[in-house]
C-alpha cells in the first residue's frame, strides 16, 4: 500500500506542476485601466463602469462581437474600449459595471471573459436614496 | 413574536440540550431517552419552521421581508417550493430540516454508537439554528426611513419582488433538496469518525459509515448534475460546467466523499486505510461547510458570474465558527488519537485490488484538494507570505487572483488518466494478491474493443482537424481520455454482467462506474468538439445556413396576430418567444420550429412603484441522438430600420443590412448647424429622399446637442407627405461629415433583427446517460450497504473476489 501512496504523490506533483504552469500563462492580475494600457499583451482583470450608450453588438462572418467602453470608478476620464468576441452575457443589459479579463492590444482591451455585476436591490436603494 | 422565530429559538435550545444530554448518555444510558426527545423536538422545530415559511410564502404575506424578496403575486403554485429555499435563510432552513430528518434515521441505525455519534452530529444542527435565529426568514419589512418600505404605500404590500425567472424551473425545484440531502449525508461519516477517535473504537466504523457515505455520494452527484443541467437549459452557457466557485463548492466535497467511499470499502474488506478514511471523513464535511462559507459570505463576489448576496454579519461569524470548530475538533482528535487508529500489516501485493483502490482513493483526495485550492485561490493569493514563494510569485496579488479554467482542465486530465486506468483494472483484481496473468487475460477483450472504438475517436478528431476545426484540447488528450473511458466502461460492463447473479443490488458499484466512463467520454468530446456560430436573423430574410446541417430563418414572434395591448402583456410571459424556422440545409432530415423565449422580467425596487424591466433570454435546445443543436439568443432582438450611410454630395439606396435594397434612395446635400453648439444647438444633414414613384422630398434630420437633460436628442424626424420618420443614427462624423440615416417608410418598415448563437454539441447525450447510470448505480449500492449494516454484517469481511 505504501507504493500506492508514492505513485499518487508522483501524480499529484505532475498534476499540480502542469496545472500551475499552464495557469501561470493565463493568470489575470487585477489592474486599473491606465495600467492595462501601459502593459499591452499582459492578461489583466480590470473593473469599470459601463458607458451604456457605447454598447454595440455586431455579427460578421459567423462571429458576434460585443463592444463597449468602460470608465474608471474614481476617475471617469480614464476609459477603454472593451471588445468581447462571444455572445453577450445573459445579464449584461442590466449590468452597471463589469470586470473584464483579457489583454490590451492595439488600442482596445480584448476580453475573453466578462464578470458582469448587476445591481442588487440594496445597492439600488442606496443610490435612489441619495 | 412570530411563531417561526420561536421555533428557531426553541430548536437552538433543544439541539444544544440534545448535545449535552447525549454526552451524558454516553456514560449514563438513562439519559438517552431524554436526548432522543430533545432531538425530536429540534427536528419538529426545523420542520415546523420550514412549514411556517412555506405557509407565509404560499399565502403571499408580502409584509415579511423574505416573502417580499422572493415571491410575487403572480408566482405559480409549483414554484412556491422553490421560493421557500431561494434565499440564504430558506436554504439554511432546508439544510436544518434534512439534518433533523436524517438524524432520526441515524438514531435508528446507530445502535450502540448512538450516544457517541449524536453529539457531533447534532452540533451542526445547533449551529444551523443559531444562524437561523440570527438570520431569521421571519422578519417583517422595515417601514419608513431611507432604506425601508415607503410609509405612503399600501400595507401590507400587495406584491413582492418575485423569484428570478431562471429559478422558476423544474430543475431548480428539485436540485436544492437533492444536493442538501447529499451534504447532510456527509455529516454522518464525519460524526462517526470523531466518535471512533474519541472512543478509540474502530471495529465496525467502516461498515456503519458506508451507507451514509454512499448516500452522500449518490445525492451530491445527482444534485451536481441537476444544477449543471439547469445551467445548460437556462443560462445560455452552451455547456453544463463552467468551473464557477458555486459549482466547485459542491464538487470538492463530492470528490472527497468519493475517495472516502472507496477507502471505506478497503477498510471494510481488508481493514486497511483506516487513517486515510478518518482524514477523508473529516475533510468531506469540513470542505462542505467551507464551500458554504466561500459561496455565502460574498468573499468571492468579484470572481464569479453568480450573484452572491453576502451573509449578515452575525450569521457569517457563526458559519465561520462552525468551519473553524469542525476543523479544529478534527485536527485535535486526529493528533491526539493518531496512534490508536488500527493499522494492519501491509500484506497486500503491489498488484492487487488493495493497491489499485488506494491509488484511486488518493487520486480522489488529491483532485478534491486541487479543486478546493483553485476555488480558494482568489483568497489565498492575497496572503503576503505566498508572494515570496518563487514559482507562485506571478500568481499572487494583493487583490486576489482568479483561477482560469485551464488550471482545472490540465490538472483534471492528469488526474483522470490514472483514475480511469485504475477504474478499468480494479474489477479484475482480487483483494490482497491478484494473479496478474489471469487479470491481463480478462482485460484483453475490453481493451481491444476500446482500442477499436478509440480508432473511431481518432478518425473523428482527425476529420474535424481536416475540415479546419481547431479544438482547444490537444487531439492526443481527447483520444487517450475517451479510449481509457471506454476501456473502463467495458470492463465494468463485464463485471456488472458477471455480478448480476448475486442480485441487482450487487451491481450498483459497477453500474456507477459504467456511468462515469460514459460521462467522461461525453464530457471530453462534447466540450472539445463543440462548435459555435453567431448569426443575425432578420425578419423577411432568406434562411441562413449554419455549418451543422440546418438553416435558420426568423419566423416571427409568439405574439404575432395579437392586439397592441395583448402584445404588451405577452412580453411578460415566459412563453413569449422568438419563433425560428429551422430547416435541413442539405435536403435530408426533418425541419422543426424552434421557440427561444425572450421576455421581460420586472425588477422591483423598493422605493419605486415600478421597476425597470430586465430582458431574459432562454435557449432552445434541439436534441438529437448524437448531438444537441443549441440555439441561444445572443443579445436582445432589436427593430432595425432601413438605413443609408453616405457623405455630402453622394446618393445612396436605402436598405436593411442582410436584406434587398428598398426602392428608396437618398441624396446628402450638405451639413447644417443651428444655434450655439454648447447650449442646445442643432447639427444635421440637409438631404433629399427619392421615392419609388420618382418624387423628391426634402428632409433635414438633426441632433440637438447639450440639451437640458444632458443627452443628445433627435430633431426634425418627420418625413413630410409620406407619414414616415427619419433619424440620424450615431450622429455626424465631424471630420468626414459622414452620416448614417435611418428611415421608417410606408413599404420599408423596421424589421426584427435577432442575434443568435448556435452551438453544435456532439455526444452530449452520453453525459446525461452516464449521469443517470451513475445515479442509479450509487443508489443501488447505498441500499446494499445499508441492508448489510442492518443485518449486523459489520465486521471486516475476509477478502472475497468479485465483490466491489
Amino acid at each position: 500500500m505504501r507504493r500506492g501512496y508514492v505513485v499518487a504523490l508522483i501524480i499529484l506533483v505532475v498534476a499540480m506542476g502542469g496545472a500551475i504552469y499552464s495557469f501561470s500563462g493565463v493568470v489575470a492580475q487585477h489592474a486599473d485601466i491606465s495600467t492595462a494600457i501601459s502593459q499591452p499583451g499582459k492578461t489583466l482583470q480590470i473593473p469599470g463602469r459601463i458607458r451604456k450608450d457605447t454598447v454595440k453588438y455586431e455579427i460578421a462572418d459567423g462571429r458576434g462581437t460585443l463592444r463597449f467602453v468602460i470608465e474608471d470608478f474614481v476617475d471617469p476620464s480614464k476609459s477603454i474600449e472593451v471588445v468581447y468576441a462571444k455572445p453577450k452575457p445573459e445579464n449584461f443589459d442590466a449590468a452597471v459595471s463589469v470586470e473584464a479579463i483579457g489583454e490590451y492590444r492595439e488600442g482596445v482591451f480584448e476580453a475573453h471573459n466578462l464578470l458582469v455585476k448587476c445591481p442588487s436591490k440594496y445597492n439600488d436603494q442606496t443610490s435612489a436614496a441619495k | 413574536m412570530e411563531i417561526g422565530r420561536w421555533l428557531m429559538v426553541l430548536g437552538l435550545v433543544s439541539s444544544v440540550l440534545c448535545v449535552v444530554l447525549y454526552a451524558v448518555a454516553s456514560r449514563q444510558v438513562r439519559a438517552t431517552v431524554w436526548a432522543r426527545w430533545a432531538f425530536v423536538v429540534a427536528t419538529v422545530c426545523a420542520v415546523g419552521g420550514f412549514w411556517r415559511l412555506m405557509f407565509l410564502v404560499s399565502h403571499y404575506r408580502f409584509q415579511y421581508q423574505y416573502v417580499y424578496d422572493y415571491v410575487s403575486a403572480d408566482l405559480q403554485g409549483k414554484f412556491l417550493y422553490s421560493a421557500t429555499w431561494a434565499g440564504q435563510e430558506g436554504s439554511f432552513l432546508l439544510w436544518a430540516v434534512w439534518t433533523g430528518i436524517l438524524g432520526l434515521f441515524v438514531i435508528l441505525k446507530s445502535g450502540r454508537w448512538e450516544a457517541r455519534v449524536m453529539p457531533f452530529y447534532v452540533a451542526s444542527l445547533a449551529f444551523l439554528f443559531g444562524i437561523l435565529t440570527w438570520l431569521s426568514p421571519y422578519v417583517m419589512l422595515t417601514r419608513g426611513g431611507a432604506n425601508g418600505y415607503p410609509l405612503d404605500m399600501a400595507w401590507p404590500p400587495i406584491d413582492g419582488n418575485g423569484l428570478n425567472p431562471s429559478l422558476q424551473n423544474y430543475w431548480m425545484a428539485i436540485h436544492p433538496p437533492t444536493i442538501f440531502l447529499g451534504f447532510v449525508g456527509l455529516a454522518v461519516p464525519f460524526a462517526y469518525a470523531l466518535a471512533a477517535l474519541t472512543w478509540k473504537d474502530h471495529s465496525d466504523y467502516a461498515a456503519r459509515s458506508l451507507p451514509w457515505t454512499g448516500l452522500a455520494v449518490a445525492f451530491l452527484g445527482i444534485g451536481l448534475f441537476m444544477g449543471g443541467y439547469w445551467a445548460y437549459e437556462t443560462q445560455g452557457w452552451h455547456g453544463f460546467w463552467a468551473w464557477d466557485p458555486v459549482e466547485n463548492a459542491s464538487l470538492f466535497p463530492w470528490l472527497a466523499s468519493l475517495g472516502l467511499l472507496h477507502g471505506l470499502l478497503v477498510q471494510r474488506y481488508r481493514g486497511g486505510m483506516a487513517r486515510t478514511n478518518m482524514v477523508m471523513a473529516m475533510l468531506g464535511w469540513v470542505m462542505f461547510i467551507y464551500g458554504t462559507f466561500l459561496t455565502r459570505s460574498g468573499v468571492l463576489s468579484s470572481f464569479s458570474v453568480h450573484a452572491f448576496s453576502s451573509l449578515e454579519k452575525g450569521a457569517l461569524w457563526l458559519l465561520i465558527a462552525m468551519v473553524a470548530l469542525s476543523a479544529l475538533a478534527s485536527l485535535v482528535l486526529l493528533a491526539w488519537r493518531w496512534k490508536s487508529i488500527p493499522r494492519p500489516a501491509a500484506d497486500a501485493a503491489p498488484f492487487s485490488r488493495d493497491t489499485a483502490l488506494s491509488v484511486c482513493v488518493t487520486l480522489a483526495l488529491v483532485s478534491s484538494i486541487v479543486v478546493a485550492g483553485g476555488t480558494s485561490w482568489p483568497l489565498m493569493s492575497r496572503w503576503p507570505l505566498l508572494h515570496k514563494v518563487p514559482f507562485l510569485a506571478g500568481l499572487t496579488a494583493e487583490t486576489g487572483v482568479r483561477v482560469e479554467p485551464i488550471f482545472y482542465n490540465v490538472s483534471g486530465v492528469v488526474l483522470l488518466i490514472p483514475a480511469l486506468l485504475a477504474m478499468a483494472i480494479v474489477p479484475v483484481l482480487a483483494w490482497r494478491k491478484a494473479n496478474s496473468e489471469q487479470a491481463m487475460w480478462r482485460l484483453m477483450g475490453p481493451w481491444f474493443t476500446a482500442i477499436a472504438l478509440g480508432f473511431g475517436v481518432a478518425w473523428f478528431v482527425q476529420h474535424e482537424a481536416a475540415i479546419g476545426f481547431k479544438a482547444d484540447t490537444p487531439r492526443l488528450v481527447v483520444v487517450i481520455v475517451s479510449t481509457l473511458s471506454l476501456f473502463a466502461t467495458f470492463v465494468n460492463v463485464i463485471a456488472l454482467i458477471k455480478s448480476i447473479r448475486g442480485g441487482l443490488l450487487v451491481t450498483g458499484g459497477w453500474l456507477a462506474h459504467v456511468g462515469i466512463g460514459l460521462l467522461m467520454v461525453g464530457t471530453i468530446i462534447s466540450n472539445a468538439y463543440e462548435k459555435s456560430t453567431d448569426m443575425m436573423l432578420i425578419e423577411g430574410a432568406d434562411p441562413v445556413k449554419t455549418p451543422y446541417g440546418y438553416a435558420l430563418q426568423f419566423e416571427g414572434w409568439t405574439h404575432d396576430g395579437l392586439s397592441r395591448d395583448e402584445v404588451q402583456k405577452a412580453w411578460w410571459s415566459f412563453e413569449h418567444a422568438v419563433k425560428i424556422n429551422v430547416t435541413p440545409s442539405e435536403g435530408r432530415g426533418k425541419g422543426f420550429l424552434a421557440q427561444a423565449p425572450v421576455f421581460y422580467h420586472r425588477q422591483l425596487v423598493m422605493n419605486q412603484e415600478e421597476g425597470a424591466p430586465q430582458t431574459m433570454r432562454w435557449p432552445h435546445i434541439h436534441r438529437e441522438l448524437h448531438r444537441d443543436f443549441y440555439i441561444a439568443i445572443a443579445s436582445d432582438p432589436k427593430l432595425v430600420r432601413p438605413t443609408a450611410t453616405l457623405r455630402p454630395g453622394e446618393t445612396a439606396s436605402i436598405g436593411t443590412p442582410g436584406l434587398e435594397m428598398t426602392q428608396y434612395s437618398v441624396r446628402y446635400k450638405k451639413i447644417y448647424t443651428e444655434g450655439e453648439m454648447a447650449s442646445g444647438g442643432v447639427i444635421g444633414a440637409e438631404m433629399e429622399l427619392k421615392t419609388p414613384d420618382g418624387k423628391s422630398i426634402p428632409i433635414r434630420p438633426g441632433i440637438r446637442i447639450g440639451s437640458a437633460e444632458g443627452g443628445a436628442s433627435q430633431v426634425n424626424t418627420e418625413v413630410p407627405d409620406l407619414n414616415g420618420a427619419v433619424i440620424l443614427e450615431g450622429g455626424i462624423d465631424p471630420s468626414t461629415q459622414q452620416a448614417t440615416v435611418a428611415f421608417e417608410l410606408p413599404d420599408a418598415p423596421a424589421r426584427w433583427a435577432v442575434p443568435v448563437a448556435i452551438t453544435n454539441k456532439p455526444a452530449v447525450n452520453l453525459v446525461w446517460l452516464g449521469v443517470i447510470l451513475m445515479g442509479i448505480g450509487s443508489l443501488l449500492s447505498t441500499v446494499r450497504r445499508s441492508l448489510e449494516a442492518g443485518k449486523g454484517n459489520l465486521a471486516p469481511a475476509p477478502g472475497t473476489v468479485g465483490t466491489p
